[in-house]
């Protein structure tokens, strides 16, 4: 007996640390789904600033990034704020803004990046000519038609754009279900400029 | 008593699983917790690459409220002095303000990579200000200094060995500044011509890598505004100083975008036979061995390189040229000397070895146009000049590598003609991501008896050129790299090298009406055997350049640089040919005087510490300290060094702002009108929420499991 209850101290603190890193991981992930939703609230004040004039309005005191567009979906009730950039940075609050590519509403294809279990989770009922529609920095209004969905492989290919049509991409992981993040598979959502 | 004792022995046994699988699961945790979540690791890649569409196709919006409107103009006069085997060249730059606001411009141009720059000065008005030689950091802060008071300046700066950035403060709202550069080079002499090349403009370069995180801007601009269309990447780290904007030419011919003048003088003192520009129209006047160069058009427009060829008279041909140059230093007196010689020509052998021709052919979107065309005419070329005992692979090679065949096959008829028409098929698009298919070309072993040499057809428009550098000297082992550029613009310095670490040669075809003879002559030389194993010997204690004499083919001559104590004594130049071996002597008393000899040797020490670099025989620091030594002793521009020159007058009142402007180079000729390509790797798009919560989930079930398991075993002991 007494052999025993002695094993069972180092048992017992491996069941109470596997347990903190159980809650942990399940309130981890709580939060990134929670971060996702309620960072799009905050955005939206930092937004109605950059429509106002202002530039590079950071949405809290410590991001590192700020909003570039408004995105919306015809067919959907949902408007997603763009960040600047599409990485660890910008990705968890909204869908991102691929640095390098061209501004929504500019001349050139304009890359935007999100999460598949998040904001972009919607892509996947997004349908061939469904009309998207974009607001830019300055105000304006930009329309984009679906013309095309695909999935890519990314081991193998790039996103190659040309610069002279107003086109606009959006990229999510696929599949939409997977578990594990990091696979090599995108959904490739392109769309036509249409006013 | 023996149950339980195996019941109690169970229950260990149990215990321990049950620990071991803990422990399993901690490890899984830290597995995870150690690799960086692929959510946060995002990459993003970024290439520009060039692409022609059809004609009349803008390449903005014409709506576009981003208008591109230059305030800076730039007018080139290029003078050349041709004496002998150097050449010196002026080159005036002027730029004018035509703005209203004060400008600091920024001029991205390229130079021969060979270019010996030793003279700079600033011309305002009737004054001129000579630019001084500093280290590059020292000479960026006078720079700065002077820009922030106000002071007009000029920094020349080296990018690349035939990139240079010329920075420009405070130029005047309507007023104008000359910045005058002036460099030595050597002439090239090639199967009996002489040549001298002027490049104009620059292909714009594949930027290859990862972007780094934290840079300048962090914003890559169409590519024609601003200064840099690509952002740095790990690996070209300097991919925002090397990719300036890029205009199309405009077809009016009253007002040239980029307009050069250029005159010139050659001086050979002998009689010459020809004297050809090969893509310019020229006009030659000529008094007794002096030969005046002029533009039949007073100007061009900077589209493409200026190329100057002329061959002396029968019977007049060098076959040996000595020059020498005596400079005191501390008292000291150094003597420096080139020397020039021609081999005897050899014939092409008879029993040659079968080759294994290795064709790599770059099929990349800044290829596009005419290129491709010069590219697969050149490669359908050389299959006809395969022989029945060789064997030939093709690579091609833009974002991707593909090989023809899974190895290299027999040169029959059926290959042959599968493998034309695969280059009829070849079309340029993509990235060029030349590592790969160097390794392809390179790695497996040579098959016994074959002579291994690899054609390399490309424009070499690369921004990691010292990478590409690196695996060639890797991976060459008994293979011979020849390069081919094509275009009318390509990176001569990555032709060249490459050549160089890959101990073969370089070609360079412009046009497709080059193709037959340039190709002939290659053929030729590669079917000829070589001259190896030179060695030469000097009569005293010497510093000669290249300190290992490359392999000569025919038709190349043999020149080196040398620093030596006294101009006395012979020479002995012995080397080897399958034919036999072959010696030849020269005295150095009959060379002749002849100013820049030093100023070409220091440039030709430079280039040697610096492949020195490259080959990993010595250090950053220990190149760096070197380079520097020689380039402040002769006054030459370098990596480390640069040329800065200020007017000590303010001109700018501190209240005034001042603007950045950059002069857009040129797109090459060949792709005048243009469609922009850009490469993007695919960025992370998954967060790792829902793993961690069926992570999370399993662990609570698996310990309740392990808890319920547990008391069911204490119940067991326990009865």
């Amino acid at each position: 007996m007494k052999n025993i209850n002695k094993k069972n101290g180092p048992q017992r603190s491996i069941f109470y640390l596997l347990l903190i890193t159980a809650i942990g991981l399940i309130a981890n992930g709580g939060y990134i789904f929670a971060k996702a939703q309620l960072a799009q609230y905050l955005i939206s004040d930092a937004w109605d600033k950059t429509l106002s004039g202002n530039t590079q309005v950071k949405p809290w005191s410590w991001a590192d990034t700020w909003p570039v567009a408004k995105l919306q979906f015809q067919n959907k009730a949902v408007s997603f704020y763009v960040l600047n950039g599409a990485n660890g940075a910008s990705l968890p609050f909204g869908p991102g803004h691929l640095t390098g590519s061209a501004f929504p509403g500019d001349s050139g294809s304009s890359i935007i990046a999100g999460h598949r279990d998040t904001h972009f989770e919607l892509l996947q009922h997004i349908d061939l000519d469904e009309k998207i529609k974009i607001q830019t920095r300055e105000g304006y209004i930009v329309w984009y038609q679906v013309n095309s969905i695909h999935i890519a492989d990314s081991r193998k290919q790039t996103l190659e754009v040309t610069e002279n049509s107003e086109k606009l991409i959006l990229v999510t992981c696929y599949p939409f279900d997977a578990i594990n993040p990091g696979g090599p598979l995108r959904y490739v959502v392109t769309a036509k400029r249409i006013n | 008593m023996t149950t339980k004792m195996c019941n109690a022995s169970d229950n260990n046994t149990n215990n321990s699983q049950r620990i071991f699988h803990y422990l399993l699961l901690i490890g899984l945790l830290f597995y995870y917790a150690a690799n960086p979540l692929p959510a946060s690791a995002f990459s993003e890649e970024l290439a520009v690459s060039i692409n022609q569409v059809k004609a009349g196709q803008l390449l903005f919006h014409t709506e576009s409220r981003k208008k591109y409107q230059p305030a800076l103009l730039l007018h080139t006069d290029m003078n050349l002095e041709v004496n002998g085997m150097v050449a010196r060249i002026n080159l005036k730059q002027r730029f004018k303000n035509t703005s209203e606001h004060w400008v600091e411009g920024i001029y991205v141009f390229p130079l021969p990579e060979n270019a010996a720059v030793n003279k700079m000065h600033i011309q305002i008005d009737e004054r001129i200000i000579e630019g001084k030689i500093k280290e590059k950091k020292e000479a960026k802060i006078i720079y700065q200094q002077a820009r922030a008071a106000g002071k007009q300046a000029s920094l020349v700066e080296q990018e690349r060995p035939n990139l240079f950035t010329n920075t420009i403060s405070n130029i005047a709202p309507g007023k104008e500044i000359i910045i005058e550069i002036s460099y030595l080079q050597n002439i090239t002499y090639h199967q009996g011509e002489f040549e001298l090349r002027f490049p104009m403009t620059i292909t714009p370069r594949f930027i290859p890598g990862k972007i780094l995180a934290e840079q300048l801007g962090d914003q890559a601009l169409p590519i024609n505004q601003g200064n840099c269309w690509a952002l740095n990447t790990d690996q070209v780290t300097d991919a925002q100083r090397i990719t300036p904007p890029m205009i199309s030419v405009t077809n009016n011919k009253e007002k040239l975008t980029n307009p050069i003048q250029i005159t010139g003088t050659i001086n050979m003192s002998m009689p010459l036979d020809m004297i050809a520009s090969a893509y310019h129209p020229i006009t030659i006047t000529q008094t007794e061995h002096l030969y005046q160069i002029d533009l039949q058009s007073t100007q061009v427009s900077m589209d493409r390189d200026f190329v100057l060829k002329w061959r002396p008279q029968v019977g007049q041909k060098p076959k040996a040229a000595l020059f020498n140059e005596r400079k005191s230093n501390n008292d000291d007196n150094e003597n420096y000397l080139m020397l020039m010689l021609m081999p005897p020509q050899f014939l092409p052998d008879e029993n040659r070895l079968p080759r294994e021709m290795l064709f790599v052919i770059d099929t990349s979107g800044s290829m596009n146009g005419t290129s491709i065309r010069q590219a697969k005419s050149s490669l359908s070329y050389a299959l006809t000049r395969l022989s029945e005992q060789d064997s030939f692979n093709i690579i091609e090679f833009n974002s991707q590598t593909q090989a023809l065949f899974s190895q290299s096959v027999m040169a029959d008829k059926n290959n042959i003609n599968q493998a034309q028409n695969f280059v009829s098929s070849l079309q340029a698009g993509g990235g060029t991501e030349m590592a790969p298919a160097l390794i392809a070309a390179l790695k497996d072993n040579i098959g016994e008896g074959f002579l291994r040499q690899v054609v390399f057809i490309t424009d070499g428009s690369v921004g990691n050129e010292t990478q590409l550098f690196s695996i060639i000297h890797t991976h060459l082992k008994e293979a011979r790299l020849f390069t081919i550029g094509i275009g009318s613009a390509p990176n001569s310095y990555f032709m060249t090298k490459a050549a160089h670490f890959g101990r073969g040669s370089f070609t360079y075809i412009g046009t497709v009406d080059e193709v037959q003879q340039k190709m002939s002559a290659l053929f030729n030389k590669l079917e000829s055997p070589v001259l190896s194993h030179l060695s030469i010997e000097w009569p005293q204690k010497s510093e000669v350049y290249p300190e290992r004499v490359p392999d000569l083919y025919m038709g190349e001559p043999l020149i080196v640089s040398a620093k030596i104590a006294e101009l006395k004594g012979e020479v002995i130049i012995k080397g080897q040919t399958q034919q036999g071996s072959w010696q030849r002597k020269i005295n150095l008393q009959q060379g002749g005087q002849h100013n820049g000899i030093s100023t070409i040797w220091a440039r030709s020490k430079i280039s040697a510490l610096m492949d020195k670099k490259i080959d990993n025989q010595s250090t950053e620091s220990e190149t760096k300290s070197q380079v520097i030594e020689v380039a402040l002793q002769h006054q030459l521009l370098s990596k480390y060094t640069s040329f800065i020159a200020v007017d000590e007058t303010p001109v700018r009142d501190n209240a005034d702002a001042i603007r950045k402007e950059s002069v857009a180079n040129l797109l090459p000729e060949g792709q005048s009108i243009q469609q922009i390509r850009k490469n993007y790797s695919f960025p992370q798009t998954a967060t790792p929420a829902t793993r961690n919560i069926i992570i999370g989930l399993l662990i609570l079930l698996l310990l309740i499991i392990t808890h319920l398991k547990k008391s069911a075993l204490f119940e067991a002991f326990r009865a």
